[in-house]
């Protein structure tokens, strides 16, 4: 029934045929079947693949005539689906498959039962199939929300929305993708985690790849698709791995890992192991660790903790190692006999400053030393469970009666057991196609529910196809480029990438596409590469490699190359290059091994590939395009002639730049600028791989600035002083930055000036450390401030955001080019000269501050220190016990110490008016 | 020596008659290298140690005798020694009354340049002004100041004790701020009228402003005050002005530039990319902050919901013209640098080439042609000024972003030889077509049949994702062709002309009086108003 049956009604009226719609809305409402979406955009939903992505030839045997190329699709393998699945997504199911799951492929194969006779055949059949379980039971997972968040990240990222639709309220809406529906009734969190990590194992067709997750990815992303059971059932169940006590111990050190338990814990939750990553800073802090340890063999065991600084194991009420105290890292060991079985374990560690790890091993009966396996230690954990979970008490004789319904009723046409287990035969056979091509009757290709076939949900269009393609049987095969085509639109490349036009994600799905982090290459840098001409590009070895072994050459695209299986892929390189190969264009007689031309022409020397290009561990001198070490390893040689003369004509939207465009060199100074041997010579380098010297350019070497006979001034990012700091080396070996932000003195430093290469290399991204030794940040923020009260805070912020008028006025140069600093406030003027000064002892900074205050300016101040100051007389002070500043103030100036929020601050009174001098000695 | 310069040049005017430019064209470039080869050979022959001196001499007479290429008939590219192991970046170039020339580097040094003019330039000697300065993009000298754009303020520096190099280095603004994202650029501009000096500023990475001002333009007042005026900047590469003082920037390919685009910085408008408009608050005398647009959405159909919106005046078409365009100068030498006078030069990084663009005023925005002009350069050109010969100063940098040039910087210096080539001067928009004129006389019969030219159009996706592929191709027909009476000019009648669209023209069959084609023949119109 469709809308051009309505029309037939001769005479009709749009009210009556709109009544009949309604009557009969269950059928026109029916969901189409849900194939690959890529066949969708293949423009093939509708075509003679149906025949196979419905592998109707498991009941009817298909004769020579219908002998086209197909690929064959299988239903899930269901050895372990006891396991897998509850019984209760099970029951639900077989009582209504399309219902439950819309667009299934499954067809309800209970069409002719009454409601009662139903309802019992399921319920054995669900019996048979609770009986089949997994041989080892997955060990359960406990429930983190950092994994929810985690997985959201990643389900939209690593590329499950290609071909599902986005789970999340944060991005655009998509449509169209292949169904995710009752997931938190249907499985367990560990079931559908070891599904993520390998789905040909259930699901041999490769519908659905893999995206080579790891177990933590595959983790995240099932408890975030079962978020929901968060909210329902949780239980407390033993769990692999640890709990945790996290403290932080601000300024005081420790001197034994005991004192953490007079502490309170300032966050608690459970790790893999004894992992301090989840610390929130790096002083400071510590540990304990608690749970059991599983001994599988009773004997004697060595337990060993290498920490820093200390730590101490206990087993039970026993202190196996104690390498309790403050210091580097070292290891201890301890030994204790256990019995198989789970013993209590605990590992406390704390870290007051400087390096940190705590590493713990352990050696026994058939172990060799090693770290703790996550699986042998286990503590009771909060559990996500299948919403509505009840356990099903197998009964046997159900069970029974369920298996050979699952023979009569031709489930196991379609599904095998797989996992080790015999197949049941079917002893259900249709008509073959050819008889059903003879034919009128509609069979499991009708709309109706109720003939006694199996009933599909499909959509006319469908139905329509289906029943043309068996009576009008290809007469030949698809041409190598449609099967290529079919294959594609099959296993949902088109999802993400384009071929000949066809393919790529839609404009929704397009957002879900992101670079690892943001690298400057455009699109080139989220989405997947074209397969335009593929098989003329890359060499078949390579191709398999992409698609049977996780190779990758884009490591900075979120977005993974899935793997599709053996069975689905493996013959797909060389099929891919039967059609899309072109003839060879290499000019006769190139050939060379002119390899030192070709490191030039790679170089910063020659054409400067490297500047966009990595090199193999090299990163090029910018963006993070394709590794230049592996493309020949990866690329046809002829291929790679013509690719490099007119890049735009195979990736429309490259940012590679055409060196030779018009087949016109536009560098001549090597090998005469002839094209064909220039790109010979590259190729002959490249081909090299990272076994030859590495291209000019690329090894950075330190450009350390060195101030000879005169200061030098480096304005840059610098760590420590900010956006907009002023960097000064003096040939005395004493620097410092001045911050323009805050218009003070950021910090100090003895030694080696600054290393510019971070800033003269690539894009100069990032703030740079100083280069010497004895780093000390000063007091930092603005320098002067009115304050209305003598203990009114200091004012937070930078010139400008403080909002006190302050002025960056720039700085005058001496002969020595030592600069001077000048600022105002208002009509306040500042002059700041730091220069270097030969103490008795060492080398330190003299700085010359004059504040001139035309009008009259009461309660100005200006900071000198914060934090634990010492008064030592005579204008000297101690900051934090390092620094030590010395002070002659004129003008009637005053210096005073002041306690603010905990802290101390050394401050001078500047006289309202005229001009107050201070010098200010720094040694530190 | 100059006996001897001399003697050598007699020798390479001797050889020049033995071939002369007109050969057959293709094999053209091969038979002048053969010649220039054996030229160099036979003067050399005697002469056992060759100077650098002599060796520039003899390489700049090859090429003005055996020109590489066709557009180096017209215009030399003089590439100009610098000192030896130095990182020497140019980020801008100002030319100084005294006939030294000022550069500032990417990595804040300014160099004063004696002997640029050089032909060839191989005296030219270098002077360290001032170092450590923060990347510097933009130069101007006004009386005894240096001007300089540095990341994160405008500073002025000067000479006070006469040695030679900066001493004293005024802050003059800094009023917008830097967050230490290497994308955190300024690019600043000559004066304008009003002496003061505008500034664009690269937005915090593609997508966002994370501090005050990024993805803005703002001017300097001579007193120092900084006034917002315009937003909607994303990645700028260059800043300068029309003939008429007007400014102008162009914006890289990204998010919400399909491709690079030239547009007018009319203050209180706004350029385009919403990732900035968040300080329209700090923007009091910008008033209300404009609606985003909608992404994925045109140009011409968010204009009349942002009137506000900007439109570009040239889309550079994204690798057929460039990938990256840069540095802007106008041709105000009134004849010095040829025919193109009042006419702008845009740089592109990647592709080292210089552009020539044609703009008119239409319905009171600009718009206008982008011709290809003169590639070749040494390195990813950015800065490009005008001297008071009229020839332009073009700096390289391929540092981060590769060039075609594919020298890490280079100096250089575009002369024109005095030759005019056959050329389109210039493209404007007609009620019903376009009108071409050329720089020479035309051959009235080629020019004027329809099937001497080809016309297609297309556009870009405006969107917030990076770039976009050319969309909603069409073909424009051309229906008629008349001649101008004098007789260096015609009119295209045009039917399926697009509003927010390239019109892409090729004019492969037309000639000129004398024969010869077009020296580029084509040019990309961006088409968003059409004259009543």
């Amino acid at each position: 029934m469709n809308w051009n049956d309505c029309a037939r009604f001769g005479r009709f009226s749009w009210f009556g045929c709109l009544a009949l719609c309604w009557l009969l809305g269950g059928y026109l409402s029916a969901e189409p079947a849900v194939t690959a979406p890529s066949l969708k955009k293949a423009g093939l939903e509708n075509s003679d693949l149906l025949l196979n992505e419905l592998n109707c030839v498991a009941c009817h045997a298909a004769d020579s005539k219908y002998g086209f190329q197909s690929i064959e699709k299988k239903a899930p393998l269901l050895g372990e689906v006891g396991s897998r699945i509850t019984p209760q997504y099970l029951r639900s199911f077989l009582m209504n498959p399309h219902k439950v799951k819309p667009g299934t492929l499954m067809p309800d194969l209970l069409t002719e039962l009454s409601p009662d006779q139903k309802k019992e055949t399921v319920e054995d059949l669900v019996h048979f199939l609770s009986s089949l379980k997994r041989k080892q039971k997955l060990p359960a997972l406990e429930a983190d929300m950092a994994y929810i968040i985690q997985g959201e990240k990643l389900f939209h990222s690593v590329g499950c929305v290609a071909c599902h639709d986005a789970q999340s309220e944060k991005g655009e809406k998509t449509s169209g993708g292949v169904p995710i529906v009752g997931l938190a009734e249907k499985m367990s969190v560990e079931y559908l985690s070891d599904f993520l990590m390998n789905p040909t194992r259930i699901r041999p067709s490769g519908r659905m790849p893999s995206l080579n997750l790891t177990k933590q990815e595959a983790d995240a992303i099932a408890q975030y698709l079962l978020r929901k059971q968060s909210e329902g059932e949780t239980k407390r169940m033993v769990v692999s791995g640890v709990k945790y006590k996290y403290y932080e111990f601000g300024g005081k050190n420790l001197n034994s890992v005991k004192q953490l338990f007079d502490m309170t814990p300032v966050a608690t939750g459970s790790a893999k192991s004894f992992d301090i990553s989840k610390r929130k800073r790096n002083d400071h802090f510590g540990f304990v660790f608690s749970g059991l340890i599983r001994i599988e063999k009773s004997g004697k065991y060595r337990f060993f903790t290498d920490s820093d600084d200390g730590s101490i194991l206990w087993i039970g009420d026993r202190e196996v190692v104690n390498n309790d105290g403050v210091h580097g890292g070292r290891e201890h060991k301890g030994i204790i006999d256990l019995q198989a079985g789970d013993h209590p374990i605990k590992v406390a560690y704390f870290e007051n400053a400087g390096g940190e790890h705590v590493h713990v091993r352990y050696e026994g009966p058939a172990i060799s030393k090693r770290p703790i396996p996550s699986d042998k230690l286990l503590h009771i954990g909060l559990v996500m469970r299948p919403l509505g979970f009840k356990e099903l008490k197998i009964d046997s004789q159900r069970a029974e009666r369920g298996k050979s319904h699952f023979a009569k009723l031709g489930c196991a046409s379609c599904h095998s057991m797989g996992h080790g287990l015999k197949d049941i035969s079917s002893q259900v056979k249709g008509p073959s196609l050819a008889v059903l091509a003879g034919t009128t009757a509609e069979g499991c290709l009708s709309s109706k529910t109720d003939t006694g076939f199996p009933h599909y949900s499909l959509s006319n269009a469908q139905r329509a196809a289906l029943k043309n393609v068996i009576k009008n049987p290809r007469k030949k095969a698809p041409s190598e480029k449609e099967l290529v085509k079919r294959r594609l639109a099959a296993l949902n490349c088109f999802q993400c990438h384009d071929r000949d036009g066809i393919g790529g994600p839609d404009m929704k799905r397009n957002t879900y596409f992101h670079p690892m982090v943001e690298v400057d290459l455009g699109d080139e840098g989220r989405i997947p590469p074209t397969l335009t001409g593929v098989g003329d590009k890359l060499k078949p070895a390579w191709f398999n490699r992409v698609l049977l072994r996780k190779g990758t050459a884009r490591p900075y695209m979120a977005t993974r190359m899935p793997q599709f299986g053996e069975a689905s892929v493996g013959d797909f390189a060389e099929a891919i290059a039967k059609v899309d190969v072109q003839k060879e264009t290499i000019p006769e007689g190139i050939t060379s091994e002119l390899n030192k031309d070709g490191r030039q022409l790679v170089g910063t020397k020659g054409m400067s590939c490297v500047t966009c290009h990595t090199y193999g561990q090299y990163k090029s001198l910018g963006i993070p395009a394709v590794d230049l070490a592996t493309t020949a390893k990866r690329l046809r040689k002829d291929w790679f002639f013509r690719y490099v003369q007119n890049p735009q004509q195979y990736k429309p939207e490259t940012r590679m730049p055409a060196f030779w465009e018009d087949g016109e060199s536009s560098l001549e100074t090597i090998l005469d600028g002839n094209t064909p041997k220039q790109i010979d010579a590259i190729w002959s380098y490249l081909a090299k791989g990272e076994s030859s010297r590495i291209p000019h350019g690329l090894v950075r070497i330190g450009q350390q600035l060195v101030p000879d006979d005169h200061a030098l001034i480096y304005r840059h990012f610098i760590e420590g002083a900010g956006s907009r700091a002023i960097g000064v080396g003096y040939p005395e070996e004493v620097n410092l930055a001045w911050d323009a932000n805050s218009l003070n003195i950021a910090m100090v430093w003895r030694g080696g000036f600054i290393d510019a290469q971070k800033h003269r290399s690539g894009r100069g991204a990032g703030f740079q450390n100083p280069a010497g030794k004895d780093i000390l940040k000063l007091v930092g923020g603005v320098p002067l401030a009115i304050l209305s009260s003598p203990d009114q805070k200091w004012p937070d912020g930078t010139a400008k955001t403080s909002r006190m008028g302050l002025r960056m006025r720039g700085y005058r140069l001496n002969k020595k080019r030592e600069p001077t600093f000048m600022y105002t406030m208002g009509d306040i003027k500042v002059t700041d000269f730091p220069a270097p000064y030969e103490s008795d002892v060492s080398t330190v900074f003299k700085r010359q501050l004059s504040i001139t205050v035309p009008k009259k300016t009461e309660n100005l101040h200006f900071r000198l220190a914060r934090g634990a100051i010492e008064d030592l007389g005579q204008g000297k002070y101690r900051v934090d016990g390092k620094l030590v500043l010395n002070l002659k103030i004129s003008n009637g100036g005053k210096a005073w110490i002041r306690d603010q929020g905990g802290s101390k601050e050394l401050l001078v009174s500047v006289a309202s008016t005229g001009e107050t001098q201070i010098e200010e000695t720094i040694d530190w | 020596m100059k006996t001897l310069v001399r003697s050598l040049l007699a020798l390479i005017l001797l050889s020049q008659v033995l071939v002369s430019a007109d050969e057959a064209p293709e094999k053209l470039k091969y038979v002048l290298k053969e010649t220039r080869d054996a030229t160099r050979t036979a003067t050399l022959k005697n002469h056992l140690t060759v100077s650098k001196e002599i060796t520039a001499l003899l390489e700049y007479q090859l090429d003005t005798d055996f020109p590489r290429t066709k557009e180096d008939e017209y215009y030399r590219i003089l590439t100009l020694p610098l000192p030896e192991g130095i990182q020497y970046e140019p980020g801008g170039i100002e030319p100084l009354k005294n006939g030294k020339v000022a550069v500032c580097t990417r990595l804040g040094d300014i160099w004063v340049i004696d002997g640029a003019y050089g032909k060839p330039p191989y005296s030219a000697k270098h002077t360290l002004y001032a170092s450590g300065l923060h990347e510097t993009l933009g130069i101007v000298s006004k009386d005894e100041w240096i001007y300089v754009v540095q990341r994160g303020e405008l500073t002025r520096i000067k000479d006070e004790d006469g040695d030679g190099t900066g001493d004293l280095f005024e802050t003059i603004s800094d009023g917008w701020e830097i967050n230490g994202d290497y994308h955190e650029y300024a690019f600043s501009s000559k004066f304008d009228k009003n002496g003061d000096i505008w500034i664009v500023l690269c937005l915090t990475g593609s997508f966002s402003s994370n501090v005050l001002f990024r993805g803005w333009c703002v001017r300097v007042t001579p007193e120092g005050e900084c006034i917002p005026t315009t937003s909607g900047v994303r990645s700028p590469g260059g800043i300068g002005q029309n003939h008429l003082g007007e400014m102008f920037f162009t914006d890289n390919q990204g998010p919400w530039n399909g491709t690079s685009i030239l547009r007018e910085l009319r203050p209180g408008y706004f350029m385009g990319h919403p990732g900035g408009n968040k300080w329209y608050d700090q923007a009091p005398n910008m008033g209300p902050r404009p609606q985003d647009p909608k992404s994925g959405s045109r140009w011409h159909i968010e204009k009349p919901k942002i009137p506000k919106l900007m439109t570009p005046a040239i889309f550079f078409p994204y690798n057929k013209m460039g990938k990256s365009a840069s540095g802007i100068v106008t041709d105000k030498s009134n004849g010095k640098f040829g025919p193109f006078k009042n006419q702008m030069f845009v740089c592109d990084q990647t592709h080292s080439t210089v552009m020539r663009v044609v703009l008119e005023k239409v319905n009171g925005y600009y718009q206008g042609a982008c011709i290809p002009f003169r590639k070749g350069f040494k390195s990813g050109n950015v800065p490009i000024v005008q001297a008071p010969d009229g020839s332009f100063f073009v700096g390289g940098t391929s540092r981060g972003w590769g060039s075609v040039g594919g020298r890490p910087y280079a100096l250089e210096r575009l002369v024109w030889t005095g030759k005019v080539p056959f050329e389109v001067h210039e493209m404007k928009v007609t009620k019903d077509g376009f009108k071409l004129t050329f720089t020479q006389p035309i051959d009235k019969e080629a020019a004027g049949k329809v099937d001497s030219y080809t016309l297609k159009t297309y556009t870009y996706v405006y969107q917030s994702n990076y770039g976009s592929p050319e969309v909603d191709h069409s073909t424009a027909t051309i229906t008629g062709v008349e001649v101008g009476e004098d007789g260096k000019s015609v009119t295209l009648k045009v039917d399926g002309r697009k509003v927010g669209h390239i019109h892409e023209l090729h004019a492969p069959g037309v000639r000129s009086n004398k024969g010869a084609p077009l020296l580029h023949d084509m040019a990309y119109y961006t088409l968003f108003h059409i004259p009543q």
